[in-house]
């Protein structure tokens, strides 16, 4: 019996991959910032890193917005979650949308949108105006904060949403049988207990926030960032020399990393065990305090969703330049979209669909052989999926520039993108496929090779179906980032690989407002109708935490 | 269908040696059962035999053929896994009959096959359910049908009944054994309870720290255990130092226990010349202190007792300060005695005399 055939084999062929397309490009990132411009060693570009202004004062902007925006994902999460779980709201079934507008909506066109509410043109600011009202600067702190609160927040609810829901409503009771009001059980029983789970996820809104591109340079131009900063250094340094984008890769990695390695170290020891329990009953609130508290979990909602609406009114909406009529409606958008820039779309279609393909194959693989078969190679392979959540789209799209454009292995294009696409999902997928394969026991698969199945197609037979929801929810998510993927793919693509989300960019660059919104509609579809196939009619679970 | 013959199995993991040479021909139809506590090797051995675990040196053997480098799904081995192992998403039906297909049967045989299976472990009319729709004891006739429809060469069961409760543990004996004698398929059970390998088995195999103790038909490893380990793990039993005096005649060894002189056969020649006496518990009788102890008698006072209907079981500590286990059958001889009385027990002829060393 070959022991090293095919699973060792296999592990050590997506060790292999992962060498060449995650590894290789992320240490060469961390190398070149330390290689001068001619070509030897040299900290050039961290001393230019600490010694100007802009740089340090990017990466302060940077960590501060990081930490506001926790902060405020963490109170309207919380209380949302608090609300939903406690209280009988009357649209409480609207709320399970919440995670799906994340999806749905992608980062960019929530920044777009509200750009069309709040901006130079925007309707409420116009309107002020129209009022003689002074308004407050929207691009600029109050934006970025405004934005990416309500991306992000979701995050924090759906993690403390779990955690309350988990919660044993006799752990209350015994805490006011033992003498302390219901409120101030609630605060001294309830919280602590899904603290936990509440600072994991803002850790992730946190790193989130550092690795933000589309908001940040839709909504940054007065204030420096990090990703932003990253971005223009390579944009205007292409060809150049590449110390200084390697330099700001390297800090946005450090900070990332530094980040995670906290969560492990401290977050990960403090897992309450929750027996399961009596869930807590949900009470029914009457009179001021009712819409008080079921108006501001109402307007919550409202914000979450009010993106998607003001883009498709967008999209329909006749223009001129960057001035919006609103209320005089028109097809336009779509015929100019019809006439020129299908291949927009074909394009994020194939991207997207071969990343997806790809990726789900290989994170299917791969989390079974981490799972079930253990090899030498697996503890390696294991520390590699780790590697592409230390950085920011923007910071991948660099080192996957700067890796192959030349040396021993040279991709252009379209393959980059797919890669780029592909990668970054890579740590999540593989979660998402093995979530069912610690559930199977190893003896079933004993079982069915003992009644003469070979271990391949006992995999495809026995194991493979088991694995098929997890495998499910990993293409779905995959899909629907791939689909929304802008920050490594802007740094990449070449001209005639546009895909929607670089076309947007680029629209809300020129402020074609209209336009863009056409577009973001053709992209929130796109996302929209694999989620809805999948939850409808294959009942996939998405959101099993 | 096949005799079944190891070769000095030996496995390490590291520098840890888990089987330290087993060899055994086990003869075709047998009902063989590994006994052990868990960590004496007798799982690695089943899982050798399947084809799991390959041994660091010797060989397995189906009638002539050296399947040491054959894999599992080569082999015609059926297994019953502790945890039944059904597969979730396959009904009944498909789950017997995937073995069959493997084999790549017809699907008029599978017809065939599968319900005349289902019904032989009393499950017919049931091949639509889902495994989560069944009971425990359903899953794991469904785990036996389909390991036995491929009506393999050798059947391996790993603690098949330790998740079942107790009643139904009793009654799979009987469905197992039945459905075993009926097929005489050569099944290799592995358990850590002594009263389903005595119940059950053709041949026992007791092992020990990755050896087999000994080996023998279930009465004959009961009656006549050869070490102290083995006396302890089939059965239970009182052990007491004894000091070797003489060779009788009859066949029947002198020694010394606790100042009396106890007869019985000496089961191994202990290098030392330090012996246990091996006393089953019913082998020991008891009665009140009347008289002063005579030869094979010795003293001392109930501990405590507990009534169990056709049996009485009394713990006995002895003058010298050592617990005794007896168990008395019937209650007209013992209704008199009761916590505290001083007691003369007596060490009948049926107790046995071990190497010390081996305990």
């Amino acid at each position: 019996m070959n022991r090293f055939f095919p699973w060792g084999f296999l592990s050590a062929l997506a060790l292999i991959f992962l060498a060449i397309f995650v590894a290789y490009p992320i240490f060469g990132v961390l190398f070149r910032s330390f290689i001068g411009d001619n070509g030897t060693f040299s900290i050039d570009g961290f001393e230019t890193f600490l010694t100007r202004g802009k740089y340090l004062e990017a990466l302060m902007n940077t960590v501060i917005l990081s930490l506001i925006v926790t902060l405020t994902c963490t109170i309207l999460g919380v209380f949302l979650a608090f609300v939903v779980a406690r209280y009988d709201i009357p649209f409480g079934n609207i709320v399970l949308l919440l995670p799906l507008s994340v999806l749905i909506i992608p980062e960019l066109i929530s920044a777009q949108s509200w750009v069309m509410v709040f901006g130079n043109n925007g309707l409420v600011t116009n309107l002020f105006k129209a009022l003689g009202l002074p308004f407050p600067q929207f691009y600029g702190w109050f934006g970025l904060i405004y934005v990416m609160t309500l991306t992000y927040y979701v995050h924090v609810f759906l993690a403390a949403l779990a955690a309350l829901r988990g919660f044993d409503h006799s752990l209350e009771e015994a805490g006011q049988s033992l003498g302390t009001a219901p409120l101030t059980t609630y605060i001294r029983v309830v919280f602590p207990t899904i603290l936990p789970a509440v600072l994991a996820s803002g850790l992730i809104v946190f790193t989130l926030v550092i690795g933000n591109f589309a908001i940040s340079i839709a909504l940054a131009q007065r204030v420096p960032l990090l990703s932003v900063m990253t971005y223009r250094s390579f944009i205007s340094e292409l060809g150049g020399n590449p110390t200084m984008q390697s330099t700001l890769a390297t800090v946005s990695i450090l900070l990332v990393s530094g980040v995670l390695f906290l969560q492990k170290r401290y977050l990960s020891k403090r897992n309450y065990q929750m027996v399961a329990g009596r869930t807590t009953p949900r009470i029914k609130l009457r009179g001021w305090k009712a819409i008080l508290i079921s108006g501001g979990a109402g307007l919550i909602i409202v914000l979450s969703l009010m993106p998607a609406l003001v883009v498709l009114m967008g999209s329909f909406t006749v223009s001129r330049g960057p001035v919006m009529y609103w209320g005089q409606f028109t097809l336009e958008h779509y015929m100019r979209i019809w006439d020129f820039n299908l291949a927009v779309i074909g394009n994020s279609l194939k991207f997207a669909s071969l990343a997806t393909g790809l990726g789900v194959c290989f994170a299917t693989l791969v989390s079974y052989l981490l799972v079930k078969k253990r090899s030498v190679f697996s503890p390696v392979l294991d520390y590699l999926l780790l590697l592409p959540l230390t950085i920011s789209g923007t910071v991948l799209g660099i080192a996957l520039a700067q890796s192959f454009n030349s040396g021993p292995i040279v991709l252009t294009g379209g393959l980059l993108m797919v890669l780029a696409m592909m990668v970054r999902r890579l740590p999540f997928g593989v979660r998402n496929a093995s979530s069912n394969l610690h559930n199977i026991s190893n003896s079933i698969e004993e079982a069915s090779v003992s009644l003469g199945v070979p271990p391949v197609r006992t995999f495809f037979n026995v194991v493979l179906p088991l694995m098929a929801p997890g495998i499910a929810a990993a293409a779905i998510l995959t899909w629907v980032t791939t689909v929304a993927e802008l920050s490594a793919s802007v740094v990449i693509y070449q001209a005639g690989q546009e895909t929607l989300p670089i076309q947007i960019f680029r629209l809300i660059s020129s402020d074609l407002m209209a336009r863009a919104s056409a577009f973001g509609v053709i992209n929130m579809i796109i996302i929209l109708v694999p989620v809805f196939f999948g939850i409808k009619v294959m009942k996939v679970r998405l959101f099993s935490s | 269908m096949a005799e079944l013959i190891l070769q000095d199995i030996r496995k390490s993991y590291g520098d840890a040696e888990v089987l330290k040479g087993v060899s055994r021909r086990i003869a075709d139809g047998t009902f063989f059962t590994l006994l052990g506590p868990s960590g004496c090797g007798k799982t690695t051995l089943l899982r050798i035999i399947a084809g799991f675990v390959s041994p660091t040196q010797g060989a397995v053997h189906f009638n002539k053929d050296d399947i040491t480098r054959v894999s599992t799904h080569q082999r015609g081995v059926g297994m019953v896994f502790q945890d039944y192992a059904l597969f979730p998403d396959k009904n009944v039906f498909d789950n017997v009959a995937y073995g069959l297909r493997a084999r790549k049967l017809s699907s008029k045989e599978l017809q065939r096959k599968v319900p005349e299976y289902l019904e032989k472990v009393g499950l017919d009319g049931l091949g639509s359910r889902l495994p989560a729709e069944m009971s425990g004891g359903q899953r794991q006739r469904v785990a036996l049908a389909r390991a036995l429809v491929i009506e393999p060469r050798v059947l391996l069961m790993d603690e098949p009944l330790s998740n079942l409760d107790a009643s139904l543990r009793v009654q799979m004996r009987d469905v197992i054994r039945s459905l075993q004698l009926e097929t005489r398929t050569t099944t290799i059970f592995v358990t850590h309870d002594q009263e389903e390998a005595l119940a059950m088995s053709d041949e026992i195999a007791v092992m020990k720290n990755g050896c087999i103790d000994q080996c023998g038909a279930p009465a004959d490893v009961y009656r006549n255990p050869k070490t102290a380990y083995v006396s302890r793990f089939v059965g239970s039993a009182n052990l007491l130092e004894a000091e070797f005096q003489e060779h009788g005649l009859d066949g029947m060894d002198r020694y010394l226990v606790q100042g009396t002189l106890v007869s019985g056969r000496t089961m191994g020649i202990a290098e030392n010349g330090r012996y246990l006496m091996v006393a089953r518990p019913e082998n020991i009788t008891i009665r009140k202190k009347y008289s002063e102890p005579g030869n094979g008698e010795l003293e001392g006072r109930i501990a405590s007792l507990q009534f169990q209907g056709y049996r009485t079981s009394f713990h006995v500590v002895l003058n010298s300060g050592e617990d005794l286990h007896v168990e008395t059958v019937g209650e007209a001889a013992t209704s008199a005695l009761g916590r505290g009385d001083n007691v003369i027990v007596s060490i009948g002829e049926k107790c046995l005399f071990v190497p010390e060393a081996s305990a």
